[in-house]
């Protein structure tokens, strides 16, 4: 199973979980506070397949305060949507993310790149936790602090030769890109922290599918089901 | 090595654990009505992530390592 702090295949102890939000008010800037994960039930959630490099976090900050926003369910490019919407390699994707160069002084200030989408592979590679499970590949240059970034597939304007009016879907989670040495061996390489080594500008994207499926954990939706208003239905 | 899906996904949850260091929001103050127009997607995505800052300890010393 994932979990914090592994670095390098091997696994040491968290000490502090801190997180930084822009805030609505823009004169206020950002905040930031510690995190009391293990208080309680507040802690990670992880996948239940060991390959795949996600863990995800019960919280939702408040959109009166904080300026964030939230991705539907709905616009998670799983499985299905790619096959109905005939996502391939060649389409554009973008993500947005933390640029360790300038995290911002007054506020947060994420990055946005973009790419093409380079292979949808159907077998399993090796993850950045160095087990074979399902990836995607993105031509797009990541770097250490764009672990966890959302990366988008446009799926509107002109594709495959075909003009269409389709919009953005959540295709998966930045985890990592191969890097290349002297040798112009490629190897895998986390984007939790920076490296020295040759980025060869190929990402690794945890599917969509993987998020839905541990979104999907039954303590997860519990939860969240108790923060939507339930109403009648009207007669 | 692994990711955080802590904004995008879990929007639906209520924040409670962000304690710490947290002053008052200051009520904002009405301003004239802008004519709305639709949010550029770039920056409808820039607010889906925030910044994740794990300190843990690695042979008898601290370490950061930040994600989005």
């Amino acid at each position: 199973m994932a979990q914090p702090g592994i670095e390098n295949g091997r696994n040491y102890p968290i000490v502090s979980t801190i997180l930084r939000l822009n805030l609505r008010n823009a004169e206020q800037g950002s905040e930031e506070g510690l995190l009391p994960i293990g208080s309680g039930s507040f802690h990670w959630y992880f996948p239940a397949d060991d390959s795949v490099d996600l863990a995800v976090l019960p919280l939702a900050p408040d959109q009166n305060k904080y300026d964030v926003m939230g991705v539907p369910l709905s616009l998670l490019a799983t499985r299905d949507v790619i096959e109905s919407q005939n996502v391939a390699e060649g389409d554009n994707v973008l993500f947005s993310g933390y640029f360790y160069q300038f995290p911002g002084l007054k506020k947060f200030q994420p990055i946005v790149r973009e790419g093409i989408l380079a292979m949808i592979p159907d077998e399993k590679l090796e993850t950045t936790l160095r087990k074979p499970g399902h990836l995607y590949l993105a031509d797009l240059h990541v770097f250490g602090g764009n672990s966890g970034s959302p990366l988008f597939v446009n799926l509107g304007g002109f594709r495959h030769g075909i003009l269409s009016s389709g919009s953005e879907y959540l295709l998966g989670i930045v985890s990592g890109f191969y890097h290349e040495d002297s040798n112009l061996n490629l190897t895998v390489a986390t984007t939790l922290t920076g490296t020295l080594e040759q980025n060869s500008g190929i990402a690794m994207v945890v599917p969509a599918d993987e998020l839905r499926a541990l979104l999907d954990n039954p303590t997860l939706q519990a939860a969240r089901d108790t923060q939507i208003p339930v109403t009648a239905p009207k007669k | 090595m692994w990711k955080f899906a802590v904004l995008m996904t879990l929007y639906l949850f209520k924040v409670t654990a962000m304690t710490a260091q947290t002053p008052q929001a200051v009520a904002q103050q009405s301003q004239p009505a802008a004519p709305s127009r639709p949010m550029n997607f770039t920056t409808q995505i820039k607010k889906t992530v925030g910044l994740l800052r794990v300190t843990f300890q690695k042979d008898g010393n601290r370490t950061e390592a930040d994600g989005t």
